[in-house]
């Protein structure tokens, strides 16, 4: 959504479309929910423009959509819900957001899922080979990085990127989220292990943060930490979108790279309900939020 | 395995170079190759040997390789890891559109920069590590000296050619050309980040061209050297086959122009690249016109699967030995337990097929049982044929006796020919035996039971990755069970099992989790494994006892769009070690040559299926396995010819009247 003169100009929806080689295909269960979605907010009377684009939009494809966004006709701020959007996508979008010098305010929000929580099944599923974010591909690397990873439900495709980038243990460290309900604190720490069995690393306290999974300022301090300030940091973004946000604000402040295994195929049953919503404000008057706090600078 | 090409002492600690680099040794030839095998089949690890950066800790004080490489004419090798170096990205950060233009070459053009002044990073670096003490070893086999190294003369002949437009002039020690390459790749890597909406100018103006850099780099160490046999500079592809997949767009016209330098056969410069088995070969063709790399005649190909895989006769099979030093490497190099290589299978004992079958069914009385659904009358007179009390001969004993009445033997000529015990026959016998093994387990109600170490090769499949896998569960369980593998030898079957079991289940989640394609993988799978399970656990007559595997005609696997798309899928299953595949004679003699798959051994354990290879598989057509594939129904481990032939009429009376 972007602001102008104290009210809202434009909203733009973004529909993102799994490649057609995914597998589970959900094509049909997702356009049902997106119909419908739609007609909720039409009936909202939110009136907004629809953005079409591919889960696996290159990095020239979503320049276009940089377009879409880019600030005009006396708009300075944007809200932006990363809620239901591909980490590829709002990294990105962020990224040139944040550099976008008419663009002086930036929020970005998100709303946990209600008490039913995320789906039992897979949440996400058909990884590809480990690659940067787009926009996010960090300096070229060399044998003193450090992996920091913020630990998901799953460990899709997390091997192929320790394999691809050649991460010793001794510098592997792990945000684990700590999230609402005993169900899902169960689910994390089984994902802990399986990552510790499947890499046979042993996981010492000190290697491992648990931050609440709405706190971007606490992961963004906590990789602060760990990097001692320096660009020797990469980050395997795998667990919930603040964490992921607070890793992208990371590397823009400090050029680090960010990898991921994208999954192909998202279930559309993901979580159910609506929880509690939560606002970062990444820049205000022009300066970036990493640049205006010493503590975080 | 990342972490050890990573750590040269630890690398050194546990690679086989002395089995796997001799039966590889033409890839340390002065001579383009690719290494082709499955996931895990070693290949990453026998490139590496390659990188300056790994050898100094293999090159003794005197200055001599190990032994395997005396053979070889001494070599400087850099790696070129193509998505670590962000090359995979050209194209979909278009440089093209920047200059509002549709030529694609451009991006190309764009990449072939970016390539070169990456791989002269690397060379430089290594180039410097010689020049350290830790390199002087090594300097020593290269037949280079400290002071031509550190020379000025070096430096012109790398910054001078017209090759480099001028981009490194100026510079006058290593350290510099360092610094200039990277200022380069950084700028480049601002560009594809979308950190800068074009490329600077400068950068554009002082473009390298393809080819001639790299020859450059060889020609400099040839200069250098004073060995009469003069020196290899390797450089070694990672990464090649997965362009495709990162960058849709793009992928396989930066193949071309990786296919083009292999092309070029230059003298002085040789191009190692590994892929995965069916990885290579999709995109032959070369940078800007039609023609394709020849194989013999622009590169070599050295095919894992065929070393370290099982021929079906099991001669010269060098799996076996090569698992033992790799074991007993990983046990001292890792675990810091010492153990000699010869006593790493006593670890998990000798295998006794009587002994597992004991398990199943320990009482005598259960003999009965094994012999499976056959008339009263007919039991007492068969279990006496037998010739000892083990339920594994009664079972194959009603195994055969089954058959024979399916062929429409009478009892009594069944029963007479049963006094020469014909089930025992060596080939009969082999055929059958873990067929019924599984079924015996099946009639006790039990889980297969595996160990000894015969069953431990067996199930790794010629894949090291996979033998690691079994052997690090299997220890896991035995540590949890709080024994010392290596005090307390050999390791209980139950132990053995469980750790098997383990391994064979982590192998088949972590393809789905990890792997491309791997979720389409584990859902057929999930009821191909069942399917053929029910096939062999019903067919107590073991009448085809290779029907855990499936054949089809080679020729149809091209006939249209459907099969293609099958191809692709089973050509990915091998690639990640889910399938193994074999060309094979058909039994059919009319018929054109056919290929056969059977699920990788290691998910036996996972399905409760044989994982020894016997030959006839189950002959299939492609819209049989492409309906399994993709239609995704309950499978029936049967062929259409089968289905037809067995399904009887309303009216067909059953084998024994009721």
């Amino acid at each position: 959504m972007l602001v102008g003169a104290e009210r809202c100009t434009r909203t733009l929806l973004f529909e993102v479309s799994d490649p057609p080689d995914a597998f589970p295909n959900y094509s049909v269960e997702i356009k049902k929910k997106t119909e419908k979605t739609k007609s909720l907010l039409a009936a909202s009377a939110v009136h907004f423009r629809p953005v079409n684009g591919r889960l696996l939009a290159t990095e020239d494809e979503l320049l276009g959509f940089v377009e879409a966004v880019r600030a005009a006709r006396g708009e300075t701020v944007a809200i932006f819900d990363i809620t239901a959007l591909p980490k590829r996508y709002f990294c990105f979008l962020i990224k040139r957001m944040m550099r976008d010098p008419k663009l002086q305010g930036l929020i970005a929000c998100y709303t946990q899922p209600g008490k039913s929580g995320y789906t039992s099944d897979h949440l996400a599923q058909d990884p590809m080979t480990c690659d940067h974010l787009p926009g996010f591909g960090g300096p070229l690397l060399r044998s003193g990085d450090h992996l920091a990873v913020s630990l998901g439900f799953e460990t899709l495709g997390l091997r192929s990127l320790i394999g691809t980038y050649h991460y010793s243990s001794a510098r592997m460290r792990v945000i684990v989220p700590m999230p609402m309900d005993v169900t899902a604190i169960a689910r994390q720490w089984r994902t802990l292990k399986e990552l510790g069995d499947d890499t046979r690393r042993r996981f010492e306290r000190n290697k491992l943060e648990i931050v609440p999974t709405w706190d971007s300022e606490q992961v963004y301090n906590t990789l602060q930490r760990w990097s001692g300030g320096t660009n020797e940091l990469s980050l395997a973004p795998y667990g919930p979108k603040p964490h992921t946000l607070a890793m992208a604000l990371f590397a823009l402040k400090h050029g680090s790279g960010m990898y991921y295994s994208q999954p192909k195929s998202y279930n559309p049953d993901y979580s159910r309900g609506v929880g509690l919503s939560w606002g970062y404000v990444l820049k205000w008057d022009g300066i970036a939020c990493y640049d205006r706090v010493p503590a975080l600078a | 395995v990342s972490e050890l090409l990573e750590d040269p002492a630890r690398y050194k600690r546990v690679f086989s170079q002395e089995i796997l680099v001799s039966e590889t040794l033409d890839a340390f030839t002065p001579k383009n190759i690719v290494l082709l095998g499955p996931q895990g089949a070693g290949k990453s690890m026998i490139l590496n040997l390659m990188r300056v950066s790994v050898l100094p800790e293999w090159i003794s004080a005197d200055g001599a390789p190990p032994s395997p490489l005396t053979e070889v004419r001494p070599f400087f090798g850099i790696t070129g890891n193509l998505v670590r170096s962000t090359f995979h990205a050209f194209g979909r950060r278009s440089v093209s559109r920047t200059m509002k233009t549709t030529d694609h070459d451009v991006d190309l053009l764009a990449a072939a920069d970016y390539l070169n002044h990456y791989l002269f990073a690397e060379y430089l670096r290594s180039l410097t590590l010689l020049t350290e003490v830790r390199g002087q070893h090594l300097r020593s086999w290269l037949g280079l000296s400290l002071e031509d190294l550190t020379g000025s003369a070096l430096v012109r002949a790398l910054s001078s050619p017209r090759c480099w437009a001028g981009y490194y002039r100026g510079c006058t020690s290593l350290a510099d050309l360092i610094g200039r390459a990277e200022n380069r790749l950084g700028l480049w890597l601002n560009f594809l980040n979308a950190n800068i909406d074009e490329v600077p100018s400068e950068v554009w103006k002082a473009k390298a061209t393809l080819e001639e850099p790299l020859h450059v780099m060889g020609l400099a160490l040839h200069d250098l050297t004073r060995l009469a046999s003069g020196i290899s500079f390797f450089v070694v592809i990672d990464q090649y086959e997965v362009l495709p997949e990162l960058n849709a767009t793009h992928g396989t016209d930066l193949q071309r122009l990786l296919n083009t330098l292999i092309k070029a056969r230059d003298p002085l410069v040789f191009y190692k690249v590994g892929a995965r088995t069916h990885d290579w070969g999709g995109e032959l063709r070369i940078w800007g016109a039609e023609s394709r790399i020849e194989v013999q005649r622009d590169y070599s190909v050295i095919n894992l699967t065929h070393v370290l895989m099982r021929n079906e006769d099991r001669s010269g099979w060098l799996f076996p030995e090569f698992a033992k030093d790799v074991v007993q490497k990983r046990v001292q190099g890792e675990g810091q337990y010492t153990i000699v290589k010869e006593r790493v299978p006593d670890m998990f004992g000798v295998y006794d097929q009587e002994r597992e079958a004991a398990i199943y069914m320990q009482r005598s009385s259960k003999r009965r049982r094994a012999l499976g659904p056959l008339p009263q009358d007919v039991v007492d007179a068969l279990l006496d044929s037998c010739e000892s009390p083990s339920p594994l001969e009664a079972r194959l004993a009603g195994a055969w006796a089954l058959q024979t009445l399916q062929r429409g033997a009478s009892v009594e000529s069944m029963l007479r020919e049963a006094l020469q015990r014909p089930w025992s026959h060596p080939w009969w016998r082999k055929e059958r035996v873990e067929t019924a093994l599984l079924q015996l387990s099946s009639l006790a109600n039990q889980r297969r039971r595996y160990f000894g170490w015969q069953t431990i090769v067996g199930l790794a499949g010629g894949n090291i990755s996979l033998l690691l896998l079994v052997c690090g569960d299997i220890w896991d369980a035995a540590a949890k069970s709080g024994m010392n593998p290596i005090e307390q030898r050999p390791m209980s079957e139950q132990i053995q099992t469980e750790g098997i079991l383990d391994a064979s289940r982590k192998w088949r989640e972590r393809d789905r989790n990890e792997a491309r394609g791997g979720a389409q993988r584990y859902d057929f799978l999930g009821r191909l494994g069942p399917a053929i399970k029910r096939r062999i656990v019903n067919d107590m007559a073991i009448s085809n006892p290779g029907h855990f595997g499936f054949s089809l005609r080679e020729t149809d696997l091209a006939a249209d769009e459907k099969a293609e798309q099958l191809k692709t899928f089973l050509n990915n299953g091998v690639n990640w070690a889910v399938f193994e595949e074999r060309a094979h004679t058909s039994k059919n003699s009319e018929d054109p040559t056919r290929r056969k798959w059977y699920l990788h051994p290691l998910f036996s354990p996972a399905f409760g299926i044989p994982y020894n290879r016997v030959k006839e598989p189950l002959y299939l057509e492609v819209r049989d396995v492409y309906g399994w594939v993709f239609a995704r129904g309950r499978i029936a481990f049967e062929g259409t010819r089968q289905r037809s032939r067995i399904r009887p009429s309303s009216g067909q009376m059953g084998l024994f009247p009721r």
